[in-house]
């Protein structure tokens, strides 16, 4: 019995002790001490490198919202401009907006890997066929079905090289959510993110060897107008996305020599890219030329296209007299009629003049020139009209005299 | 006769005219102290309830010394009626002000220990400001301790 009411006592003087400590504790304490451990939780949720880190968050709020519920009076009171609730729910949002920030990277991390195994099979697939494309060009004299043939390997390859370059923007793009490309600058865990993502991926690597692809497609093949048209367009929207991550990823790997040198060459790549394109037009113009017997010599751009074309005709006026009258002739139908009116006028000049790549003066120049040409071919022989337009004057006077109706006085007479 | 009335009641008309207009029942205390922080020269600035004044004057009262406010807390807080209680570690007492013109006016200097306060802190309560020192509370009102030390 005496053991009991020990006990008893022992109980009672612990719990008055308890409450002793309770009511003699201070209200800033508690309110910073809730302060202190709800910056801890916000810290942990900004700083979490993966939904694991964040997991045992979601308890953690739990367990302060229990803990201080107790206080919740005087933390309306003191929090403010929150209250408790308001407090408790804020740390709540804030671990729903990133752990579905990282569910979107673990998905988007996901998409880049997939498709990088898809942008791996194209690109074997893209190399085999710009070989035989090459192996093909370097026939000299191509039949019927060589040609066949080469067409349509060239335009498998066009859609398979369009097919890996739409996957390869999607793999850049994916390599930041939505949320991270809002932020000004990048966190340590943003970073890690992003390079997690380029090595899953390879993504640098792919994006060099679609820029190399491109430029090499240009070099081995004659494209159209409208080809290149939908190339322009295609390196934009590539060039548009890389502008935009590219700029993310010099910050995300200045401290990485080898990463931002290939950033780098990426750049250089893409500028060499945009060249090829310009190039490969005066290339195709120059092949249409030569495929009409003109032999003209090598231009890059507009200035010296027009000089050589003018070059060109400059030197067949001269000729004229010196060579045969058929030789020349031929020449000038071949240029001009075959070449320049056939296909170059209606079909390159708008591409030309559209993408900026020649001017109006330089397009009248050559076609002044080209005129001046046919007036040496075919010259104005005025003397010949002269004769055909007196020829006719006089028919007409000869009709209208013989039509005349005699006068009444021959009538009369010959009565 | 007449003219004492008509003294009288103008008297009572302009004492009528001059009562100053009363917002009453009022709140005026703070839910939590404020712990500040006296910068160099003494001041001291309470965000939440945009506070500011120099401290060295109560330093002074304390310690006979106004450069004792430098690495200390002060520690206050405002009860319902609206005095201000501050005290800070090692003070004996807690000093009771009110708002005045230009500055706080000290209303009441309550003595609390004579070896110093070693951890205080004040709560606010329904009737009173309460000081915790350690294990011991302190009941305090603008008119000085109001219940039996704890």
């Amino acid at each position: 019995m005496k053991s009991n009411n020990f006990i008893i006592t022992f109980v009672v003087l612990l719990l008055s002790g308890y409450f002793f400590l309770v009511t003699a504790q201070s209200d800033y304490a508690i309110v910073e001490n809730f302060k202190a451990k709800s910056d801890s939780i916000s810290s942990r949720i900004e700083t979490a490198d993966s939904l694991q880190q964040l997991g045992p968050v979601a308890e953690q709020i739990a367990e302060l919202e229990q803990q201080f519920k107790v206080h919740k009076t005087l933390l309306d009171k003191s929090l403010y401009p929150y209250d408790f609730s308001r407090s408790i729910a804020n740390l709540r949002n804030e671990f729903i907006i990133r752990q579905r920030d990282f569910i979107t990277i673990d998905i988007l991390q996901a998409t880049v890997a997939e498709l990088s195994l898809h942008v791996e099979f194209l690109n074997e697939r893209n190399n085999e066929l710009l070989v035989k494309i090459q192996d093909l060009e370097a026939i000299q004299n191509k039949d019927k079905k060589t040609i066949a043939r080469l067409e349509n390997l060239t335009t498998d390859l066009r859609a398979s090289i369009y097919k890996r370059d739409r996957m390869v923007i999607e793999m850049v793009d994916s390599l930041m959510p939505p949320l991270m490309r809002e932020k000004a600058s990048l966190t340590a865990e943003d970073k890690q993110e992003i390079i997690s993502g380029e090595e899953k991926g390879n993504v640098l690597t792919n994006v060099k060897r679609t820029i190399n692809d491109n430029t090499t497609f240009l070099e081995v093949t004659s494209l159209k107008p409208n080809d290149l048209t939908e190339i322009k367009k295609q390196q934009g929207e590539f060039s548009k996305t890389w502008r935009y991550i590219g700029l993310k990823l010099i910050d995300v790997y200045a401290a990485d020599e080898k990463k931002s040198g290939e950033i780098q060459t990426i750049d250089s790549l893409f500028s060499r890219w945009y060249k090829a394109v310009d190039k490969e037009a005066w290339y195709t113009i120059r092949e249409e030329f030569a495929e009409n017997g003109i032999q003209l010599q090598s231009f890059t751009d507009a200035e010296q296209f027009t000089a050589v074309v003018v070059a060109f005709i400059n030197d067949e006026i001269k000729n004229i007299g010196v060579k045969s009258e058929i030789e020349s002739k031929n020449v000038y139908d071949n240029f001009a009629d075959s070449t320049w009116f056939a296909s170059i006028e209606p079909n390159w000049m708008p591409y030309l003049l559209d993408n900026k790549l020649i001017t109006d003066v330089q397009k009248d120049e050559i076609e002044n020139k080209i005129s001046e040409w046919k007036s040496g071919i075919y010259p104005f022989n005025w003397w010949i009209y002269l004769i055909i337009a007196l020829v006719i004057i006089g028919a007409v006077i000869f009709i209208v005299l013989r039509r005349k109706p005699k006068s009444e006085d021959e009538v009369v007479i010959k009565e | 006769m007449r003219i004492k009335l008509m003294v009288l009641l103008l008297a009572a008309l302009s004492i009528n005219g001059c009562s100053s207009l009363v917002l009453q029942p009022a709140d005026l205390s703070w839910p939590v102290e404020s712990v500040l922080k006296p910068d160099k020269k003494g001041m001291v600035e309470e965000d939440r309830h945009s506070i500011s004044f120099n401290a060295k004057g109560l330093y002074f009262a304390e310690f006979q010394d106004s450069s004792a406010s430098t690495g200390t807390e002060l520690r206050m807080i405002c009860d319902k009626l609206g005095y201000y209680f501050l005290t800070s570690k090692n003070f004996k007492n807690v000093y009771v002000f009110e708002r005045g013109d230009d500055g706080l006016v000290m209303e009441r200097k309550i003595l609390i220990s004579e070896t110093g306060i070693k951890k205080p802190a004040f709560n606010q309560r329904s009737t009173h400001i309460q000081l915790v020192d350690g294990g011991k509370t302190y009941n305090l009102t603008h008119e000085g301790i109001a219940g039996d030390q704890k």
